[in-house]
């Protein structure tokens, strides 16, 4: 069965697995590319002249334009799981069904799950497989979008669809939601176009789970400083962000002193209240924040810090995988009971 | 020899489409039987259901004493099937497609296989949807074939195809059953066919079994009546499956032996032929159902 599997679909599975092959090869060739005229071209070392930083300004430019569109290429990582589950995924079970060669098949001697669970198992296999091939470049592809290259170059937030368990889950999730629609309604087009919209749709759903995997952590706002009583309040309120570069802002709320939250329209009131007032005497008059703070409302920036990516992405994949499990038992369910 | 096909008020529905009703079928081993009915009766389905392609919505099937939906490998070990529009994977070659039948059934006699595509002189290398709907056929009968099965199903076997290439597929099916003695239960829309191959007929209207039977108990169990229109008196011991009433005579298919004389000239009284047998069943069931 699984020699038929592997016959009937090579073409398409050939495809998949050489063009992740392709598309690592690629991205390597490029982000390498992009790393060397940066360092050629001193970009990262540039000095600003005096009143300006035009000539680095420009420096990046030229960078930019040698790399031209390939600095997009992390989309490929974005588009690759959906057109492989379409693709893959939605005839899987749908041409079979559609072309009534189950009935030559399922009068073979073999059951009907081991025919169903040896398709769904080959292509997840060839679908994890082109995922490792991903994973392995997929956090590297966005480096040319930060211009930050090495391992302590770039926010890693921003690599979190492209790469690791979350990628490898929206490889098999996206295959099985696909060969599920089509199982079950028997035609290869709504398999391959409900599929696609069910990997997008549950993509952005889990997405928006996303930054509540775990609380994240909360940082108060704190006013900013007016340039003409900058120098007595230096000492008094920190300058530098407290959010770390790596972090990955999530939002914003806000509480009272005693730590209870505010609500949002409380806060957009209290806002449009000091846009009609306007700036009024004294050193922290011009600053809503401080304008906010003076009414016991205090807004916070919540984020999650770079040591959480890693758990984030064994949360993600454990999710997909989760889906894939309950789409694949939801498949060979129909394909036992239903009549063939 | 006991039946290889036995349904037990067999009922099955499609949504709001009633497929069987109540269907009790017995059809016998050892022999070819046709299955004749018009579209829709219900033939596809039952032979669906006796290779576990579908499940009863009531009653029971039982082929070669098992139970297609319990036991259906064992079952499917046994029994070859070839669906309704031959189904083979397009894609593949022959010989690829004569593996998947080695690899895909536990008994598989692949020399058997082989020479029957040889002697029809089919091209091993070529890929199913490059060949003619007779190689076609042929290809997927060699598929059923090549299990050695001690019972073979094929929906409408021959539709499609030219003259010549329904000959010899049915001419190769009356060799193989020669041969190694398996039976055949077959669905045509073809009397002809059926007529040619087939030594017992189960005639299907509607979801259920009509009448069955070998085929010249069924020709002497019946006979035609043709005369002047009028009334036509009761036999006693004889059944009127049908009466056709013309302008000025009457044509009556009655079910009974046929009465050794003519109670008056002006009737004429013959036995009747396969095709007025299934004609007449056919004909006052579509008549019932209006």
């Amino acid at each position: 069965m699984v020699w038929l599997t592997l016959r009937q679909h090579r073409l398409v599975l050939a495809t998949v697995v050489l063009g992740a092959i392709v598309l690592a090869v690629a991205t390597v060739i490029i982000v390498d590319f992009g790393q060397r005229t940066r360092i050629e071209l001193g970009v990262d070392s540039c000095r600003p002249t005096p009143f300006t930083n035009l000539n680095c300004y420009e420096l990046d430019q030229e960078w930019r334009d040698r790399i031209g569109y390939w600095r997009y290429i992390f989309l490929a990582f974005l588009v690759v799981p959906a057109v492989v589950a379409s693709y893959v995924g939605g005839p899987l079970f749908a041409r079979e069904l559609e072309r009534g060669t189950h009935r030559l098949v399922l009068t073979q001697t073999i059951s009907r799950l081991r025919w169903a669970a040896t398709k769904l198992g080959v292509v997840l296999a060839v679908a994890l497989a082109a995922g490792a091939v991903l994973t392995l470049v997929g956090g590297r592809s966005r480096e040319l979008m930060s211009g930050t290259f090495g391992p302590s170059g770039q926010r890693p937030w921003d690599a979190f669809d492209l790469e690791g368990p979350a990628l490898l889950g929206f490889m098999v999730f996206g295959v099985a939601a696909a060969a599920f629609i089509g199982a079950w309604q028997k035609r290869i087009l709504t398999g391959m176009f409900v599929g696609l919209l069910v990997f997008g749709l549950v993509r952005l759903g889990v997405g928006q789970l996303r930054p509540q995997y775990e609380t994240p952590v909360a940082v108060k706002l704190v006013p900013s400083i007016p340039v003409t009583s900058l120098a007595p309040f230096t000492a008094l309120t920190p300058l530098t962000p407290l959010v770390p570069a790596d972090a990955w802002v999530v939002g914003y709320d806000a509480v009272d002193g005693a730590g209870r939250p505010v609500p949002a329209e409380r806060v957009r009131a209290l806002i449009d209240e000091f846009g009609r007032a306007g700036c009024r005497a004294g050193p922290l008059a011009c600053d809503s924040v401080a304008y906010l703070n003076q009414r016991d409302v205090y807004q916070r920036q919540l984020y999650q810090p770079a040591d959480r990516y890693w758990r984030f992405q064994a949360i993600e994949g454990a999710i997909y995988l989760a889906l894939t499990i309950l789409l694949v038992t939801l498949t060979l369910l129909i394909v036992k009971r239903r009549d063939a | 020899m006991p039946a290889v096909l036995e349904t037990k008020a067999l009922t099955k529905r499609f949504g709001r489409t009633v497929a069987l009703r109540g269907c009790d079928v017995a059809l016998p081993g050892g022999k070819v039987t046709g299955l004749v009915g018009p579209n829709g009766a219900g033939k596809t389905t039952l032979l669906q259901l006796a290779v576990g392609l579908g499940a009863p919505t009531s009653g029971a099937v039982s082929v070669l004493g098992l139970s297609p939906i319990g036991d259906t490998t064992a079952l499917l070990a046994r029994v070859g099937y070839v669906a309704q529009d031959r189904p083979l994977y397009r894609d593949l070659s022959v010989e690829e497609t004569l593996a998947l039948g080695r690899r895909l059934n536990v008994r598989w006699d692949q020399a058997y296989a082989r020479a029957r595509l040889v002697r029809f002189r089919i091209p091993p290398d070529r890929p199913i949807h490059s060949l003619s709907t007779g190689q076609h056929a042929q290809v997927a009968l060699s598929l059923a074939l090549g299990k050695r099965p001690e019972l073979l199903l094929l929906d409408e076997p021959v539709a499609n195809l030219d003259p010549v290439a329904r000959l010899e597929l049915l001419e190769e099916l009356m060799s193989a059953v020669a041969r190694d003695g398996l039976t055949v239960i077959l669905t045509s829309n073809i009397l002809g066919d059926v007529e040619r191959i087939c030594e017992h007929v189960a005639i299907l209207v509607d979801g259920c079994i009509r009448v069955a039977g070998d085929i010249d108990e069924l020709e002497r169990g019946h006979y035609v009546v043709n005369g002047p229109r009028r009334g036509t008196a009761e036999t006693p011991g004889a059944e009127v499956v049908e009466i056709r009433e013309a302008e000025r005579q009457t044509v009556a298919l009655i079910r009974g032996a046929i009465p050794s004389a003519a109670d008056d000239d002006s009737t004429i009284t013959r036995p009747a032929t396969l095709e007025e047998v299934v004609l007449g069943y056919l004909r006052s069931a579509a008549r019932e159902v209006r």
